[in-house]
């Protein structure tokens, strides 16, 4: 089950390590005793609009953590202890009871589970069911879109279900049982070649399966480092999966090149 | 009121909280931790061996010509003639004073303890100490907390700022509140916690999976035809991958 996202603001200006009062772009959703994580420091809300409009007050070095210089600009996620206990528990759902988590797990972490597949931690921008092959944004948001014809990036594909504004991890490495296909091809096969979708399904999958063959005369980026390693099934119809094919692939840190067209 | 010292690491997030401009405190703290300090130490403290304080190393080259240059007493192994205000620390008389207890002194806070306690204090404050997660600083906390015990066993009173872990973590009473009541798992609160914000969690081995066979030349093949763009994620071994920071251990002390 994905969890929500955190929200995030920028620091208005550069902090040294001791600076315990000031500017974020916005303090709107900051709440006095939220944990603000900028890189790999945690930091405790005393205060917000303290002592102006878009000042924090904050404990530095919160929970463990140390206190570095952080630079203007830098992303300051924001959530509440809840929030981060909440993102940790999910993680264990995921990838396993390791006993050495993170406390705060914030986006583009990564995790191995214990078969030796690895995935990240994506916001999705959109509804999205399991087996949905997303493009990772490369902002440092790690935004998740489904992937389409001319789109350019880090590719995964989500094991769970989530809605916009939600996290949900990707798999990034490894072998995934359940890549779903945009529906109306039944050919790709274990020899197949794998194309970002050329058309939007409903829910989009992302995903466009063809033979070898086939790909040779469509003018659309193959997706490298994503193999096919079954034929093509019938994906099966309830509310939480599409209607569909979908078929088992090999993940090698998948990634489209930039089209070029002539 | 009595004596109150401050025993200072350079743990930024407690260092802060250091009583700096209330004078009833001395103040003592870690020589190569200086430049950390708000205002000059009233003892130093570097008990490393002469080849550590000698060679630059992780004190930097000046590190040897401020030794030689410093009018603040310093407490050193022996009085050096090349550190004009060094004081030799009284190890003999310590190790007899408190015969009593193990000779567990794994860090520069359970010597400075120790000495405090044989000269006479009624407060001891530690800023900028921790010793938490790994490294060679997980390895020293156990004695800190010890002789934070013996000063606490004297009617010493011992002040730790809110940041500090010390002799407070896991703050959850084992038996009674470590483990879970419909489980019987052990809480979180109990497990070895660890900062890795944006590093690969890695249950059981961290071992990747193999690739299938029939894929392993398919895979090689590809990667000779069309080299990963730098932008691209990979794995976080050999390669950049999407702003993954670099592991940096959280730890300081003294």
């Amino acid at each position: 089950m994905a969890v929500d996202v955190l929200n995030s603001t920028t620091l208005s200006a550069a902090l040294n390590a001791d600076n315990t009062n000031f500017a974020v772009a916005s303090t709107t959703n900051i709440s006095v005793g939220d944990v603000l994580v900028v890189r790999k420091e945690a930091m405790k809300v005393l205060a917000v609009d303290d002592p102006a409009s878009g000042f924090v007050k904050v404990r530095r070095g919160f929970d463990g953590t140390r206190a570095f210089a952080q630079p203007s600009g830098q992303r300051v996620w924001i959530g509440s202890p809840d929030k981060f206990k909440a993102m940790k528990e999910h993680a264990h759902a995921i990838v396993g009871d390791s006993g050495t988590f993170p406390d705060y797990l914030l986006p583009g972490q990564r995790a191995i589970d214990g078969a030796g597949n690895e995935y990240m931690l994506v916001e999705l921008s959109q509804t999205s069911y399991g087996g949905t092959t997303v493009l990772i944004s490369r902002d440092g948001l790690f935004t998740a879109i489904p992937l389409a014809s001319g789109l350019a990036g880090s590719v995964g594909l989500t094991v769970e279900a989530g809605t916009s504004d939600q996290l949900v991890w990707a798999q990034i490495y490894g072998l995934n049982s359940h890549a779903q296909l945009v529906g109306g091809s039944s050919l790709v096969t274990s020899t197949g070649v794998l194309q970002p979708a050329s058309s939007v399904s409903t829910p989009a999958v992302g995903l466009l399966g063809l033979t070898t063959s086939q790909a040779s005369s469509v003018t659309n980026a193959e997706i490298k480092g994503m193999f096919p390693v079954s034929s093509a099934s019938t994906a099966s119809t309830s509310a939480t999966s599409a209607t569909g094919l979908f078929c088992a692939v090999w993940l090698n840190y998948p990634f489209v090149q930039r089209v070029v067209t002539s | 009121m009595g004596r109150k010292i401050a025993l200072c690491g350079s743990h930024s997030s407690s260092l802060v909280d250091a009583p700096w401009t209330d004078p009833s405190w001395e103040f003592w703290g870690h020589a190569s931790s200086r430049l950390y300090y708000r205002y000059q130490m009233d003892r130093y403290f570097d008990l490393h061996p002469p080849a550590c304080w000698t060679r630059g190393g992780k004190k930097s080259a000046a590190y040897p010509k401020w030794l030689a240059r410093n009018t603040v007493p310093i407490y050193m192994q022996e009085k050096y003639p090349e550190v004009p205000a060094s004081v030799a620390y009284p190890k003999g008389r310590i190790l007899l004073e408190f015969a009593d207890a193990r000779g567990y002194f794994t860090n520069h806070v359970a010597w400075m303890i120790a000495l405090a306690l044989m000269e006479g204090v009624d407060t001891i404050g530690l800023f900028g100490v921790n010793y938490s997660t790994e490294s060679e600083y997980m390895r020293q906390r156990g004695s800190a907390e010890y002789w934070l015990g013996r000063a606490s066993g004297r009617g010493v009173r011992v002040v730790l700022p809110e940041q500090c872990t010390l002799l407070r973590e896991p703050a959850l009473l084992y038996g009674y509140e470590s483990h879970d009541e419909t489980t019987g798992f052990i809480v979180d609160d109990y497990k070895r916690k660890e900062w890795k914000p944006v590093e690969t969690i890695r249950p059981g081995t961290g071992q990747l999976a193999e690739p299938p066979e029939h894929l392993r030349k398919e895979i090689e093949q590809e990667e000779l035809d069309y080299p990963r763009p730098e932008w691209a994620l990979g794995p976080l071994t050999n390669k950049g991958n999407g702003g993954v920071a670099t592991k940096e251990s959280n730890v300081s002390g003294v």
